[in-house]
């Protein structure tokens, strides 16, 4: 994931946060409004009796940013808040440890470190070798392998520095990246109810294929609140990976043409560490607390539901945050094998969902 | 002339450590019994 946060102040007179608020409240309206579009949708359609879409908020927040972003733009006024969006999205995964028991995650954590590793071997290889089919640079390849098989953006971004790749070649990646979040967010969705998929299927799938952190959240909301739930799960444990992967890449590169990232085993203990996202282990403190009983049902539930008020803030930042312009600058050979890798990946992972998830019995 | 002592960046936290901070201020109010009831716009 990319840090959407900035935290250069404003003027001398000025307070730096203030920088912020209406971008925030841009974000607000605009998750309202997908909320407020979902119950009308629904409302009319039970009224009148016809079969009208039936999308979820998050859908509707996000096509709504989507259309704004690309029809009358962003203001700049509004762009430091909007682009705030995955502030909330680490908020909204930590507070919802609290709808989680400790052994769960730690089981549902467990299988999906195994598929994960499965899936990672798949998308390394798939695109490492679509990459030299299509011409691309090994840079750029490694890249997009990185990005699919572990955190989209900001796993990027770790390897952009760590295997000394050229700006091009990593705004090609996350665009790509960003570009098939977008596909599969609806994609995925409509996939799974034509399988007929319980809600933990769907989850474990979507936290297995979905690249970033907040296409994967919003496409688990998509589906179910609880297909939610897992797809944030096995995502975390897919971030947790983070520091590692790179850094195996980083000892690749470093005798082509790379440069040396952590020489010794302290210095490599220290970049796993750096690279690690810290809202994973507030995740898990808050799971550990809810497991203790130290919250009441009721306190579980307002935990939950302000998870989803940050969830919401951060699916109206994805639409407006998505440029399709500029997604169409990215090129269109990195597209594509970003493309093919995300088909092989979901196919694979939906298979391996598929054998495995009857021995998860969760939630 | 001595150089003047170069001026020390502001003490900066990830975001992700921001996140954490805000969720645990959230986290400590319910469990001191402190949040109020929250609820959402979609059942």
């Amino acid at each position: 994931m990319s840090t959407g946060t900035t935290t250069r102040s404003g003027g001398p007179t000025t307070l730096p946060v203030l920088r912020y608020v209406p971008g925030l409240l841009l974000l607000a309206v605009v998750g309202i409004v997908g909320t407020l579009a979902q119950n009308e949708v629904r409302a009319l359609g039970k009224a009148t009796g016809t079969a009208l879409p039936d999308l979820e908020y998050v859908l509707w927040a996000i096509i709504l940013g989507l259309v704004i972003r690309n029809t009358i733009g962003v203001p700049a006024l509004f762009r430091p808040g909007v682009a705030t969006y995955e502030f909330w999205l680490k908020i909204g995964i930590v507070l919802l440890g609290a709808r989680f028991v400790l052994g769960d995650l730690l089981k549902l954590g467990g299988l999906s470190l195994g598929l994960i590793l499965i899936d990672m071997a798949v998308a390394t290889t798939v695109i490492l070798l679509v990459g030299k089919l299509f011409g691309l640079g090994g840079k750029l390849s490694s890249l997009l392998a990185i990005g699919t098989s572990i955190c989209g953006v900001s796993a990027i971004i770790a390897g952009r520095g760590s295997i000394d790749a050229d700006d091009e070649d990593s705004g090609y990646a996350i665009a790509a990246i960003l570009a098939l979040g977008a596909v599969a967010l609806f994609t995925f969705p409509l996939i799974g109810h034509a399988l007929n998929l319980s809600d933990t299927q769907f989850g474990l799938w979507a936290g297995l294929a979905v690249d970033n952190t907040a296409e994967t959240t919003a496409t688990g909301a998509a589906y179910s609140p609880h297909a939610q739930d897992v797809a944030v799960a096995v995502k975390s444990t897919r971030n947790a990976l983070i520091g590692l992967v790179v850094l195996g890449y980083a000892a690749y590169w470093s005798t082509r043409g790379g440069k040396a990232v952590a020489s010794g085993p302290k210095e490599r203990a220290a970049f796993v560490w750096r690279t690690f996202p810290k809202f994973v282990l507030g995740f898990l403190a808050v799971s550990a607390l809810a497991t203790a009983h130290v919250f009441t049902k009721a306190e579980v539930t307002s935990l939950g539901n302000l998870s989803k008020w940050a969830f919401l803030l951060c699916f109206a930042g994805v639409g407006l945050n998505f440029d399709l312009r500029q997604m169409a600058r990215s090129g269109f050979r990195p597209l594509v094998v970003a493309a093919l890798g995300l088909v092989v990946v979901a196919t694979c992972s939906l298979g391996l969902v598929l054998l495995t998830s009857q021995w998860v019995t969760f939630g | 002339m001595g150089a003047e002592p170069e001026p020390k960046p502001a003490p900066r936290i990830s975001a992700d450590w921001a996140a954490v901070a805000v969720a645990a201020v959230l986290v400590l109010l319910a469990a001191f019994g402190l949040l109020p009831t929250i609820t959402f716009l979609v059942k």
